[in-house]
Formats: structure tokens, C-alpha cells, sequence
């Protein structure tokens, strides 16, 4: 009896002791407290690594009217967008604002020189910026977050802000940036990758040349001193020791990568190779199945290697073309188009019978080019065995197009380019390509061409495929007359494609495959130059942010 | 007069009673002598455990006599006397005696109807006459037999208010799930298993191992149990050992999986033309001529090299399902238990083994399981009594190392031209053909294999002291589940080549890789509980509970992957390529502190009332927040215990309930969800390279949310219990509110935030209805039968989230303030176009933003707004343009209906299921062929819109645009179903008792037949937005022995 007193003693105040709350603690064990965070150099680079990895590489762009899908219509190129609830074109890079506000609010707590801090402000700006020219580029008006919110931030609802405003948040930003971040020559090969004071200049050369143009060609005021802003910003750039690598192919292989090729000034690392692949792409398996072919829209606009060109760059037969140009009816082959060109077209499409994807290049368009044409740049026989194991960096800026936003800026302030800041920019891109015709003033005034187009169209050919096309057509406000044109392929000769019979094809009077013809694509100029806001982002502000015009 | 005494008059918490019922017999078995003749033998019940106590009478005399301890009695009567054995709780049985047999051994049975018998409850049990909370309980008698993976499966459709919901056929990971009383939170709100009082995963238990599952259903009866739950308890009991002679007792069955309701593959010629078709609709130009059609109907020309590349062309006919999935699988499961001892020591031993087969045709695709488990039973004195409890459950998932999903999804996908096999004059030396597409069946066989081992070890001692003093009782109990778990997938690489190896056209699992993961986890549970119970004058019956418990979580776990094995036919870490190892470990704590109590009280046993509480402390929330109290109540009313109901004889017991209580639900609190928390990004998939190296960045994923604290979900019941007519005809009906009143939600925030955000406390949940159970159990001369339904009604609304809401472009919207969760928004739709003419007329009047061209066989969506243009409107509930709810996915009524029969040594049941009003997507690429240019079309596409066919069930073919399967009455589901969910038919084996007891052999059918409006080749069972990958559910037919020695 005693005993069992005794036990339910000892039970008792067991239980008693037992629900105290000091027992009621534990902690993260392998999740690491923000509170522990930001104290040392090593803390702010792994911080602002998350920037890098979170950077997106946009590999396959169908939006313009340059490059076609295996899947199908592009709803963007052929106006069919609707109204998305969420995007990640808004939440994404709102993703990466997060990032760099967060490092920019918490990198002062670590005890460490403030020049080391300031570095790794300057890499957050850079990307804060990065994200929001994307931002501006596709809606306009956004939100300018320019510190982290939380979830009773009255600021979670506010309005879209102007793009001036945010347009200036950017400069800022670069501003910032290039005075903080190291030079390209300063950078340790180790850090290869990391933003330099070159990255921020360039940028900033994009954003002025962007937003100078849309304004010009919306007679909106203001436009020059964007323009001024990216010459400047060019001319920065250009002082910081950059050369074009010599090999246009290479530029987009294994050999342009690292950075002995000072071409280089933002990319993507991926890598390290498809046997120890730590991260890669899928960009030569893409190209092999037809998702980035290229259509006889952007061929067109390559000069022929007289210098003269047979279209104009809104795709019009020039009133006289290239004695070279062989009329569309009258091509006697699959490669008559792809002949006597400016070279950079032999570095951008396959000719058939050239060595390609698995073995030499044969017209069709079963395996998923709808144009039967073959994308050749950046196509890697390395990277293609295995899918997803792509380990070619990502270039995101080259030197290259510092140059065309050089001259196009430096001409549409004036309307004019001096011979001297062509040969400093668009001579210097053709003669890398092994182009050997100059672009001088001289020439266009003898063949009657246009400084303007030839300027926009040296931009179309070298930067082809890279992404960019379609910015450009919104920027000159020339998306309206291009994109709702056919979207055209290879011309169909029999001999040329013995797996295709043309019953299976749909060719217009010229034996040219109609890949998208013009009845099912339209662009609403009142609507389409400024992507529609996702439905979330406008119910969820409580109305607050509001939709682009007509959507 | 003496069966009065017999009927204990009261509840008693603990008391095996049992116990009682020796003492009382003791005091009261005295023989009685007759003139005539006299009667006696031996009352056991079915078990053979003797019978003290039961009331033995003679018709049409005032002879009477009770049982004793030893179950026996010994009573005088006439020959052709009829005698009465009557028990409460039990059946009565009537025995003529005959001529020459003075000795009369009886058996009773249970009457499952009667309101006397106990059921478990929190920490205890009660007699169900004398609850006040809605608690119901099945025995495990009535879940065995049926060719089902686990408990779970067994309960489906038995108990009113009780769902069981299942996802995949999978073998392991059928993915059962069990909803007591609808949604709780629109978060995960699991209901707490406790098995024998550990807790447990109810789908690994064996159900020949269950003696009776209890289901708390409402705020009182498990408000006990505090912040877990929310969602309802559930009580397992296991089959506990008995004193007396060893007794045995074998199960087994074997039974045959069969594939239904699934999606077929058309015919090579068929399938492309359906592709030429969708093609030539969607870009103008097919893909196959007419001539290539040829080919692909002449069996004799199924391949050609191609003239071109370093390839084979196919123009085969392959049914890769066929090829790929077998129809028919198999299941077992066997049983083996022992028990024995005596009063002071007893046991129960149990094992069982349960296995079953996938529907992949080759490789591993299968779960097994083993059960152990022994029961100790020992009163070491008077006053001092110990239980044991232990238990071993593994359970051994293997599939294949692509995942089953993959390869099903696969076999759905590939061209039915692509061969199985490569031509005979292939010289690269591969059997199977991958050149158009990667091969599933190659894949089934040579693609490595995954195995998942799961095995938990639960122990559990409970040391009970009573009657140290009068009417206290202590128990400490203390538990611990102890859970390995190991996985290993060696993903093997297999390539297909062209004609020659120079060409690899496709690969897959390249390079090859191991991984592995290994977890150890244990749950602690340390309670002790002083229950009281006291008597008072003028019928004041109290009972007393106060405990305390404390509980302790720790999981950890490491995983590790490596790439590139120096062969492909050998995977170890030791032997990969070391640049492409990666580890990462991964530790979850939590800690719960708990007091809880309950008083009962009971005047005259007519008057009921319950109070409890439960004060539970996590290391969930903030310190701040730490602590919260869930309290109940509950009465009850025995009107049938009045005197003025005393007259009303057909009536057994009547009784009304009422109660409200606060529970919490802690499911959905992550483990440190108040500290901000860094990711590293090496535990991640996305890798950043810098330098040629993997390289770290650290982010924070998500918001910190420090106020966050428990939901709370109070519940309201009102209920009525009545048996009538001699305890044949039980009724129980139950109305209930629960409120879920601090819903943690994700808040819905613009994405310009930029970051995770945690759920935070704002939501409201109001869920409520009804349940009624009806049962009617009698006998017609030898054929004794009983019939049974329940039904149960479920409805919700989420009254508060935070203001916001969005329907987006229709579809199933989980949120949204006003609604059901998980409603159903999409467009009304009126058939198709017929003409051109008719879709250019609808185009002049209505924008059709989805697509630019509607022609003919298009669906004509309704512009009900009338502003011309079929759109989402602003996407909320006060305008939704043109979209229209359209149900839930969440059943309303479910409903379960029985019929049993036993006549001589036959037994026949018969067991329907069903669901009403519940309403679901199909996945848009498995509703639409060729969405992507893989998917291809099945049979039932072959019923799509032409010229000649324009009511078909599907519109005409387009590749690429879903533009004609936007969520939209036309494609969703009704999902009512009533279902055959089993039949059996069993027949007790003459034998000779003396070596066998009882030998009963059975044929079972599971899911047989069902009617349904469901798109023929789905279960009506599924999951939202069920695709083709979706695992195929299948009907069963077992054979099956039951023998006891």
C-alpha cells in the first residue's frame, strides 16, 4: 500500500512536470535563422547568389515573327493572348525585386568593410533593375517595390507606378551599381559570372535605348534624354577594354564561353558538362525539335553580300533589291534563299545538306520545324545527346550589343551617324562576321536605302534568335504592320524533300510554306504593345492596379 | 426480480464488466430443483468464453435461473418446454428441449443494436446508454473479409458521417484517406488514430487484428483530445487475449484484381487519323497520306528503313496497354492469431501477411506488408494490473525506378505504330524499339527499381492501480512508435538507337543514378490519468477524470544521390562518380504538453451531462501563443427511463443529446513556421554553378508568420437514439455545426510581394449536416437477416477569407468566400456549331478570346452576360462574366446500405456505397487528344463531331487548343455513384469440433458493379482533374477461409 502511495505520488507530480513549458521548445536544426544571417562577406555572396540562380534565360523565343514553335501558334506573335490570371513574367521578377530589397535592407548588418558591402549593393541593384526593365518592356506601368513588404504593408495594394518614375528607379539603380561593382578587368577569373561595373553600363545603355525609341515613335516627350542616357552609357562601356570575339559561330559554342571572350558581359552560367551536369538547359534538343525555327520573315531581312537587300525591314520587296536576290517563285532549290548572304546567315540557319543535328540537315518539317528551317546558332552537338543536359553559358549581354544600341541611339538622336561611329560599332560587328561591306553613309545615300532601316537591320541579323526581336518591334512601334503578316518557311521543291510530300504542306503560289497564315494573326495597336496584367495582380490590389488599355 | 441486479446499473468507465458479472453471479447462482426433469449445460458466447449471468426461463412457467461464473445453469422443465435465454446486450434464444437431451450447450450472440453495449471513448469507455457526445462504433467482425488493402478501405461507406476517400490503384500508395463529418479546415485536417492508444497510421493495419473501432464524431466526445482533433478521433481496439483454452484462429484469402473503368488505345490506322485529323483542323495539312495510311492497315508492312536518316520508320500496330499492363493481378492476405492464459495472465498473438500486385505488366510494381503484434494482459495483485502492447508493421513498396506514373503516362502517350520490338535485321543488338519514342515496356523491364520500406515498431505499457481507494483508479501509460523508413531508387540507363549505334535516337535515365534515403522517427508519449468514480445518495453517479500527458517528436533523416556507376548494372554511393555526390540531412522536432479532464455526471440514469477540457501547449507556435484550451459539453435525456414512457413498451430506449465544445486543429502548423528560416540551396534541385563548381546561395522561402496559432473549430451537435420493437430496429440520428473559426489560409497577396507567404489565422469555415443510421436485425424461423442504411449529409461554406477572392478563368477554385470549398466555375455551353455559317453568325455577335476561327464541331459557349464577349468577367463571385458554378468536388450525400443473411451453415451480405451530388474536372490533356502533340487520342475520341456524327461526346478534333475543353458544363463530371462495394457468400464447413471449431470458407467481390455518370473509362471514385496517367482502379474477387481451433 505503501508502495503504491508512493507511485501515485511520483505520477502526479510527473504529470505536473511533465506539461511545463520549458520543455515545449525546439528549434530548426537544419534550417538556418535569418536572425543568424548577415554577418560576414561569405554570408552576403551566398545572399546574393540566389539573385543568379533565380535569373531566368529565356532560351526559346516564339513571340515576334522571326522564329516558330514545333507546338503551335505563339499566342503573343499571333495576338491571340488572353487575360492570364497569374504570369511569371509579373511574379517572377517580382521574385527577384524581393531578393534584392532584402539584401539591400540587410547587408549593412554585417561587420565588414562598406566597400564590400557596397559590392554586393551593387549586385542587387543591378538585378533589381534587370527585373524591372523587364517589367516595364512587358506591361509599362508597374509597382515599384523598392523595399520588402510584408503581408500588412499598405503598399501590398498600391497602384502601378508610371514607367518614368520607375524608368528613374532604374537609373538609380545602374548609377549605383556601376559605381560599386568592380571592373571587368578587376574581376577575379573565378568570379566569371558576377556583375561587373560593364554589366550595369550596358544595361543601362538597353534601358535608355528602349524607352528613348518607344517614346519617339509614340511622339511622346522626353525621348532624347534617354537616348543621351544611352549613348553615354554605351560609350562607358566601350572605355572598359571589351573586344568582339572573332568567331560569330563560336561566339554561341563551348569556345566563347569564360572570360577570355570579352564579348561576354552578362550571361548565364550553366556547366559544368553533361557528365557531371550541375545545370542545364535544353537549348540543342529545343533547336533539333524545331521550337526556335526560323522563318523566311527574318531571313529576308539579311543583306545580301553586295550589302544591298532584297526586303525592306517591314518586309516589303525593296523597290530595287540585291542584283543578288533570286525572286521566291523563281528559287530553284531549298538553299537558293540561304546563298550569297550576308555571312551571319550561314552561322544562323542550316543549309540542306549541311552537317546538323543527327546528321546532315534534310528538309522536313515532320520532326517539328514548322518553316523547314534549321536553327543553327547556338546549336551544340555536346549538348544535344542527352535532354536537359545543355551546358552552354547563356550570354544575357554581349559586347555586341553595346555596339547597335551605340549607333541606333546615336542615330535616332540626330537622325544622323557620322561614318566615324559607324565604323566604331556596326563596321566593327561586320567585320567580325566577315561581312566586307561597310555601312557609310555614302553607301546608303548611293543605293537609296535608309540609315534607319540598315541600322535596325544590322540589330536583326546579329542579335537573331537571341531573344530580342520582338522588344525591338514593340519599340518601333512596327509590330502592327509585321506581326500580323503570313509567317513564312522554306520553299518546297520535291527533290529537296524526300520525306515530305506537299500534299501534307500548306504552300502558297510560290511553293513557300505558309506556316501561320495572316488570317489567323492580327495585333490590335491600340492593345497589344503592353502585355495584359494578370487578373490577380489587378483583384488582388483591390482594383487599385488597372489594366492596360483594351484588354 | 434477479435480472435486475444483473443489469449493471451504471456506467463504469474502466471496469471490464466483465468482472462485475463474476461478482454478481457469485452472489446469486444458488440451484434450483425441480420436479420434472431437470436442464442443464453450459452459456458461452461466440468466442466460447462462458456466459455468467444470463437469465434462463421456461415459457409458460415461473421457473427461472441465471448462469454462473463457469457459465453454467441447471433449470427444470417439461420435455417440449421451450427455453429462454436472455442477456442484455445479447440476442435471446429460444431452445426446445427434447426428449432424451437433459444437457444443453447454448451459444449467444451480441446484439449490435442494443444501446448496453460499451464502447471506447477518449481515455475510457462507456456504455452507449449512457453517452451524450455522437460517437460511433463498428466491430471488427464487420470489416474482415473483404478483399481490401487495408482498415481504411474496410470502413468505406459502414459508419454515417464517416468518408474514405482513396486516389490511386497503386499498390501502396492507394493514397486512403478517412473525413469525419466533411471538411474541418480547408487545410489538411487529418483525423487522430489511435491504435490501442498509440498512434497510428490506420491504412497498415491488418483488419483481422481489430476488435471495434470507435469514431468520435463531435465536440464532446473528442474535445479530450484537444488540438489534434479537429477532424474527429478514431479508437482502435485490437483483439485482446482471453483466459481459458488457447484458441486459434487463421484467416486467409486470395484474391484477383480486376482492371475496369480505363482508358483504351485505338488502333494504329484509327489513332492517325484522328492525329491527320486535329492536324489538317488545326494547321491545314496532315501528317500521314493516304498511302502511309495503307501501310499502317497492311499487317505485312509494318517498318522500312528510313530513306534519309539512321532510322527505322514503323507503321505497326502496338496496344501498348496490352503489351504493357496486365489485366488481371492478385492479392493475399492470411492471418494467424493465438491467445490464451488465464485471469491473471493472458495473450494474444497475431501475424499477418498481405501482399498485392500492380498492373505493370513487367518489373516491380508492388506493396507487401507484415503485421505482429502481442497483447499482455497480467493483474499483478489485488489492486495493481499491467497491459502490454507491441506491435511490428512493415510495409515493402517496390516499383520501378522511372516511376509507375511515368510509365503508365507513357504507355498512353506512344504512337500505336511505334513496334515493340525492332525489326529482325536491327544489328544494334536492341530488342526494343525506342525510335519514335521511348519505349515504356523497356523501360518496365530495364529501367532500375525503387524500393520503399516502411517499418514501425509501437510499444506500450499501461499500469493501472485501483481500489487502493474506493472507486480510484491511476493509469500511467506510457508509448513509443519507432518508424524506419529506407528508400532506394537505382535508375538504370537505357538507350534506343537508329539503325546503327551511332545514332541514339532517345535515352532514358541517363547517366544512371542511385539515391537513397534513410529517416528514423519516433513519437513519445508519457500520460498517466486518475479516473474517480462516486456514488451518491439519491442517485448521483459521478465519474471523474484528470490526466496529464506529454509528447515528443523527432524525425531524422539523410539523403544521398550519386550519378554514374562504373557499370550500369551495379548501384552503390561507393562506386558513382564522386564529383556528382550530393547529401543533405533533414531533422523535424515537436513537442505537445497537454492537461485534460472530464467530469460525468448521471442522475438516474436519466439525466446525462459531460464536461471536458483539454489544455494543450506546442512547440509549434510562438512562445506567446503556446497554450490554448479546448473545452465541451454535453447532456443527454433517456426519456425512455421516465415512468410516464414506462408504458410505452415497443419503445427499448429513447434518448436525446446535445453538446458543444472547441477543438483545435494543429495539422497544419509547420514545424518553426514563427522563425524566419533560410534555404540552402544545396538541398534544393536548382543548382548554381560558378567557377565550374556547384555552388551555395541561401534565401528565405517564405515569411515568418509569429501570430499564427491553432484553428479552432467549434462543433455543435443535437442527436437522438432510439431502439424499438426488442431491441430489432435501432434508429440514430445526428445534426451538427462545426465552425471553423481562425482558418489558417495562405493569404492571397498580390505577387508583387515577392516571396512565400505563410498561412495566417483569417479564414472561416462553416461546414454542417445530418447523419442517419438505421438498423433492423430478426429472424425468420432459421433464416436470421438484418438490414442497414446510413446517410449522411455534408455541406460547407467558407464564410470569411480575408475579403478576396478570386474565381479566375473558371475551373476548381479551392477558396473562395461564400462557396463550398472546391467549387466547380466554368462556361454554359450549347452544343456544337453545325455549320460554318452558324459559327460565323456567333462570331459576328460574341468574342471568342480562346480562339479566332470557330467552324463547325466547335463548342458554342453562352455569352450570359450578354456584353459580347465569353470571358471570366473580373473574376469574382459578384462577377463572374460568363462563368456559372457548377458543384463542388466534395460529395454532399454519401450513403451506405446492407443486407445480411445466415440461414443453417450458409451466410450471405450484400453491401452498397454510393455518393451524391459531388461534381469534378477531368484533366484538360486527357479530355482533349493531341492538347500536346504526344497525347494521343484513345477510343472514346473515336465519338467526335463530323458532318455525319453531330451530337457526339466530343467536339471535332483540333490539335493544340484546348479551346474546346474550358472548364464548362459540358465536361464536368457528376460524380453520384452508387456502387456494389461488396458481396460475400460464406458457408461453415461441416467438421468435426474436435479438432476445428469453426471452418468457414467465402467468396468476396469488391467493387463489382457500379452505375455512374461518370466518363466511362474513370472511376467515379476519382480525384479531381483525374488525367491518363492516373493508376486504374479495379473490381476484385477473392476466396477466403476462416478456422478456429
Amino acid at each position: 500500500m505503501k508502495i503504491i502511495n508512493g507511485i501515485i505520488v511520483i505520477i502526479i507530480i510527473t504529470t505536473v512536470s511533465l506539461t511545463s513549458c520549458k520543455k515545449l521548445d525546439r528549434f530548426p536544426e537544419t534550417s538556418f535563422s535569418d536572425a543568424n544571417f548577415w554577418n560576414t562577406e561569405t554570408d552576403l555572396i551566398d545572399a546574393a547568389n540566389r539573385m543568379y540562380q533565380q535569373l531566368d534565360a529565356n532560351w526559346i523565343d516564339n513571340r515576334a515573327d522571326d522564329a516558330v514553335n514545333q507546338s503551335g501558334p505563339n499566342s503573343i506573335s499571333n495576338g491571340n493572348i488572353t487575360v492570364p490570371n497569374t504570369s511569371a513574367d509579373w511574379s517572377d521578377r517580382y521574385d527577384e525585386i524581393f531578393t534584392a530589397n532584402n539584401i539591400l535592407e540587410k547587408a549593412g548588418r554585417a561587420k565588414i568593410s562598406q566597400n564590400i558591402i557596397n559590392r554586393y549593393y551593387g549586385e542587387a541593384r543591378f538585378f533589381r533593375a534587370y527585373a524591372y526593365l523587364s517589367l516595364v518592356q512587358k506591361y509599362g506601368d508597374v509597382p515599384l517595390v523598392l523595399h520588402t513588404l510584408d503581408i500588412n504593408s499598405p503598399e501590398l495594394t498600391m497602384p502601378r507606378t508610371p514607367r518614368e518614375t520607375v524608368m528613374e528607379a532604374i537609373y538609380a539603380d545602374l548609377d549605383s551599381a556601376a559605381s560599386w561593382l568592380p571592373t571587368r578587368a578587376a574581376l577575379p577569373a573565378a568570379q566569371y559570372g558576377r556583375v561587373t561595373k560593364s554589366a550595369a553600363w550596358a544595361l543601362k545603355a538597353r534601358a535608355g535605348l528602349y524607352e528613348g525609341t518607344w517614346l519617339k515613335f509614340r511622339n511622346e516627350t522626353g525621348w532624347q534624354q534617354h537616348l543621351q542616357i544611352a549613348v553615354e552609357a554605351a560609350k562607358n562601356v566601350m572605355g572598359q577594354g571589351h573586344r568582339l570575339y572573332p568567331d560569330y559561330g563560336g561566339l554561341f559554342q563551348h569556345a566563347g564561353e569564360g572570360p577570355g571572350n570579352t564579348e561576354n558581359i552578362f550571361v548565364k552560367i550553366y556547366g559544368v558538362s553533361n557528365t557531371n551536369l550541375l545545370l542545364g538547359h535544353n537549348n540543342s534538343r529545343d533547336l533539333e525539335n524545331g521550337r526556335m525555327a526560323p522563318t523566311r520573315n527574318l531571313i529576308r531581312q539579311y543583306l545580301y553580300t553586295d550589302g544591298l537587300p532584297a526586303f525592306s525591314t517591314t518586309n516589303t520587296v525593296e523597290a530595287s533589291p540585291s542584283p543578288l536576290f533570286v525572286a521566291e517563285d523563281s528559287e530553284q532549290s531549298y538553299n537558293t534563299i540561304l546563298e550569297n548572304r550576308d555571312p551571319r546567315l550561314s552561322y544562323t540557319v542550316f543549309k540542306s545538306g549541311e552537317e546538323a543535328y543527327k546528321g546532315p540537315w534534310i528538309p522536313t518539317v515532320s520532326l517539328g520545324a514548322r518553316s523547314g528551317f534549321a536553327a543553327k546558332k547556338g546549336f551544340n552537338v555536346e549538348d544535344q545527346t542527352i535532354n536537359g543536359a545543355g551546358t552552354v553559358d547563356r550570354i544575357l549581354i554581349r559586347y555586341g550589343e553595346v555596339l547597335l544600341i551605340y549607333a541606333e541611339a546615336t542615330y535616332e538622336l540626330a537622325d544622323a551617324i557620322s561614318d566615324e561611329d559607324l565604323d566604331l560599332s556596326i563596321n566593327q560587328l561586320r567585320t567580325r562576321a566577315g561581312f566586307n561591306v561597310k555601312l557609310t553613309n555614302e553607301f546608303v545615300t548611293e543605293h537609296n536605302l535608309s540609315m534607319r532601316e540598315e541600322i535596325r537591320r544590322e540589330r536583326t541579323v546579329e542579335l537573331a534568335l537571341e531573344g530580342f526581336r520582338y522588344d525591338d518591334l514593340i519599340r518601333w512601334k512596327t509590330a502592327e504592320i509585321l506581326l500580323p503578316q503570313d509567317l513564312l518557311g522554306a520553299k518546297y521543291i520535291e527533290s529537296d524533300w524526300p520525306n515530305t510530300s506537299a500534299s501534307n504542306l500548306n504552300l502558297n503560289a510560290d511553293s513557300v510554306i505558309i506556316v501561320e497564315p495572316s488570317g489567323t494573326r492580327h495585333f490590335d495597336p491600340a492593345r497589344n504593345y503592353l502585355y495584359p496584367v494578370p487578373f490577380n495582380e489587378i483583384t488582388l490590389s483591390g482594383g487599385n492596379v488597372v489594366q492596360n488599355p483594351n484588354w | 426480480m434477479k435480472v435486475h441486479v444483473i443489469c449493471p446499473p451504471r456506467a463504469l468507465p474502466f471496469g471490464k464488466w466483465g468482472c462485475l458479472f463474476f461478482l454478481v453471479i457469485q452472489f446469486f447462482a444458488s440451484p434450483v430443483f425441480a420436479q420434472v426433469h431437470q436442464v442443464h449445460g453450459i452459456v458461452t458466447d461466440v468466442k466460447g468464453m462462458p456466459m455468467a449471468g444470463v437469465t434462463v426461463t421456461v415459457t409458460g412457467s415461473s421457473a427461472a435461473a441465471v448462469s454462473d461464473n463457469k457459465g453454467q445453469y441447471s433449470i427444470n422443465a417439461l420435455q417440449g418446454n421451450v427455453l429462454v435465454f436472455s442477456y442484455t446486450g445479447y440476442l435471446t434464444r429460444q431452445i426446445k428441449v427434447d426428449k432424451f437431451n437433459s444437457t444443453l450447450a447454448v451459444t449467444l450472440e451480441q446484439n449490435p443494436l442494443s444501446l448496453e453495449n460499451v464502447v471506447v471513448v477518449g481515455y475510457g469507455s462507456q456504455k452507449k446508454v449512457n453517452l451524450s457526445g455522437a460517437v460511433a462504433q463498428v466491430s471488427g467482425k464487420e470489416l474482415i473479409d473483404r478483399p481490401v488493402p487495408n482498415v481504411t478501405a474496410a470502413l468505406q461507406g459502414v459508419l454515417p458521417g464517416v468518408t474514405v476517400i482513396r486516389s490511386s490503384g497503386q499498390p501502396g500508395s492507394e493514397g486512403y484517406g478517412i473525413r469525419i463529418r466533411g471538411f474541418s479546415s480547408a487545410n489538411d485536417a487529418n483525423a487522430l488514430v489511435l491504435v490501442d492508444g498509440v498512434e497510428q497510421d490506420l491504412n497498415l493495419l491488418d483488419p483481422n487484428d481489430i476488435e471495434s473501432i470507435s469514431v468520435l464524431k463531435d465536440a464532446s466526445a473528442s474535445a479530450i483530445y484537444g488540438a489534434k482533433a479537429a477532424a474527429g478521433v478514431v479508437l482502435v481496439t485490437t483483439k485482446q487475449g482471453r483466459p481459458g483454452k488457447t484458441r486459434i484462429t487463421f484467416s486467409s484469402y486470395y484474391g484477383l484484381n480486376i482492371t475496369a473503368r480505363q482508358p483504351q488505345r485505338l488502333d494504329s490506322w484509327d489513332e492517325q487519323t484522328l492525329i491527320d485529323e486535329a492536324r489538317k483542323n488545326a494547321t491545314g495539312a496532315a501528317e500521314f497520306n493516304s498511302e502511309q495510311i495503307e501501310w499502317l492497315e497492311n499487317a505485312n508492312f509494318t517498318y522500312r528503313p528510313n530513306p534519309t536518316q539512321d532510322r527505322w520508320e514503323y507503321y505497326g500496330n502496338n496496344n501498348w496497354i496490352k503489351e504493357g499492363m496486365d489485366k488481371i493481378n492478385h492479392m493475399q492476405n492470411h492471418s494467424l492469431s493465438i491467445s490464451g492464459g488465464e485471469q491473471k495472465l493472458n495473450y494474444l498473438v497475431s501475424g499477418s501477411y498481405y501482399a498485392r500486385d500492380g498492373v505493370l505488366r513487367y518489373g516491380p510494381d508492388g506493396n507487401s506488408r507484415m503485421n505482429l503484434k502481442l497483447n499482455v494482459n497480467s493483474e499483478l495483485n489485488k489492486y495493481v494490473s499491467v497491459k502490454l502492447t507491441t506491435g511490428y508493421i512493415g510495409s515493402f513498396v517496390k516499383e520501378n525506378a522511372f516511376g509507375t506514373d511515368q510509365i503508365i503516362n507513357r504507355l498512353y502517350r506512344s504512337r500505336a505504330r511505334q513496334s515493340l520490338y525492332t525489326p529482325p535485321e536491327d544489328i544494334t543488338g536492341q530488342k526494343y524499339n525506342g525510335d519514335l519514342q521511348i519505349n515504356a515496356v523497356d523501360i518496365e523491364k530495364n529501367g532500375g527499381t525503387e524500393n520503399r520500406d516502411y517499418e514501425t515498431f509501437t510499444g506500450r505499457v499501461d499500469l493501472q492501480v485501483k481500489n487502493v481507494i474506493k472507486g480510484l483508479t491511476l493509469d500511467v501509460v506510457g508509448w513509443r512508435n519507432q518508424n524506419n523508413y529506407n528508400m532506394e531508387n537505382d535508375s538504370k540507363s537505357i538507350f534506343w538507337y537508329g539503325r546503327t549505334t551511332n545514332t541514339v535516337r532517345f535515352s532514358v535515365n541517363v547517366p544512371n543514378s542511385i539515391t537513397v534515403t534513410k529517416n528514423k522517427a519516433y513519437q513519445n508519449n508519457l500520460q498517466s490519468f486518475l479516473t474517480y468514480h462516486l456514488k451518491l445518495k439519491g442517485n448521483h453517479d459521478f465519474t471523474l477524470l484528470q490526466g496529464g500527458s506529454y509528447e515528443d517528436y523527432r524525425k531524422d533523416e539523410i539523403t544521398a544521390s550519386a550519378q554514374n556507376m562504373i557499370t550500369n548494372d551495379f548501384f552503390s554511393l561507393n562506386f558513382a562518380d564522386p564529383l556528382t555526390k550530393t547529401n543533405s540531412d533533414l531533422v523535424q522536432t515537436w513537442a505537445l504538453a497537454s492537461l485534460f479532464g472530464r467530469l460525468n455526471y448521471s442522475f438516474k440514469d436519466k439525466y446525462l451531462f459531460e464536461a471536458s477540457y483539454r489544455y494543450d501547449g506546442s512547440s509549434r507556435l510562438a512562445p506567446q501563443n503556446r497554450w490554448q484550451l479546448f473545452p465541451s459539453f454535453s447532456a443527454a435525456w433517456r426519456v425512455s427511463q421516465e415512468n410516464f414512457f414506462k408504458n410505452i413498451s415497443f419503445i427499448n430506449d429513447l434518448k436525446f443529446r446535445a453538446s458543444w465544445g472547441q477543438l483545435g486543429n494543429g495539422s497544419v502548423l509547420g514545424l518553426y513556421d514563427y522563425i524566419p528560416l533560410l534555404t540552402s540551396g544545396l538541398t534544393t534541385s536548382n543548382n548554381l554553378v560558378f567557377n565550374d563548381q556547384r555552388t551555395q546561395y541561401l534565401y528565405q522561402s517564405t515569411l515568418a508568420s509569429p501570430d499564427k496559432t491553432w484553428e479552432t473549430v467549434q462543433q455543435s451537435n443535437v442527436g437522438v437514439d432510439i431502439t424499438l420493437l426488442n431491441n430489432k430496429l435501432a434508429i440514430t440520428a445526428d445534426y451538427y455545426v462545426k465552425r471553423n473559426k481562425n482558418m489558417l489560409a495562405t493569404l492571397n497577396v498580390p505577387n508583387i510581394i515577392g516571396i512565400n507567404v505563410s498561412s495566417v489565422n483569417i479564414g472561416e469555415l462553416k461546414s454542417w449536416g445530418s447523419e442517419f443510421d438505421i438498423k433492423w436485425r430478426d429472424k425468420i424461423g432459421k433464416l436470421s437477416y438484418r438490414l442497414g442504411f446510413n446517410i449522411s449529409d455534408n455541406q460547407n461554406t467558407l464564410v470569411k477569407y480575408d475579403g478576396r477572392n478570386s474565381i479566375g478563368s473558371g475551373g476548381v477554385v479551392p477558396l473562395l468566400e461564400g462557396y463550398p470549398l472546391n467549387s466547380v466555375w466554368g462556361y454554359k455551353t450549347a452544343g456544337y456549331f453545325q455549320t460554318q455559317d452558324e459559327a460565323d453568325a456567333y462570331k459576328g455577335k460574341v468574342k471568342y478570346p480562346f480562339f479566332p476561327n470557330p467552324a463547325p464541331g466547335d463548342v458554342k459557349y453562352l455569352d450570359l452576360d450578354g456584353n459580347g464577349t465569353i470571358s471570366a468577367g473580373d473574376g469574382t463571385p459578384s462577377s463572374p462574366g460568363d462563368l456559372v458554378y457548377l458543384g463542388t468536388t466534395n460529395a454532399r450525400y454519401t450513403y451506405g446500405f446492407d443486407l445480411g443473411l445466415s440461414w443453417k451453415r450458409f451466410d450471405f451480405s450484400v453491401f452498397f456505397q454510393g455518393a451524391l451530388k459531388r461534381s469534378f474536372l477531368i484533366d484538360q490533356g486527357t479530355l482533349s487528344p493531341i492538347l500536346g502533340t504526344a497525347d494521343m487520342p484513345w477510343t472514346i475520341h473515336m465519338d467526335h463531331w463530323t458532318p455525319d456524327n453531330p451530337d457526339a461526346l466530343f467536339p471535332r478534333m483540333y490539335q493544340t487548343s484546348a479551346h474546346n475543353f474550358l472548364p464548362s458544363d459540358k465536361w464536368t463530371q457528376n460524380g453520384s455513384y452508387v456502387r456494389l462495394k461488396n458481396i460475400q457468400i460464406g458457408y461453415v464447413v461441416p467438421i468435426n469440433e474436435k479438432y476445428i471449431k469453426d471452418l468457414r470458407i467465402y467468396i468476396s467481390g469488391q467493387d463489382l458493379w457500379e452505375s455512374t455518370k461518370v466518363l466511362s473509362v474513370f472511376d467515379p471514385e476519382v480525384g479531381n482533374n483525374v488525367s491518363a496517367t492516373a493508376y486504374p482502379f479495379y473490381r476484385t474477387v477473392s476466396f477466403g477461409i476462416n478456422c478456429t481451433l
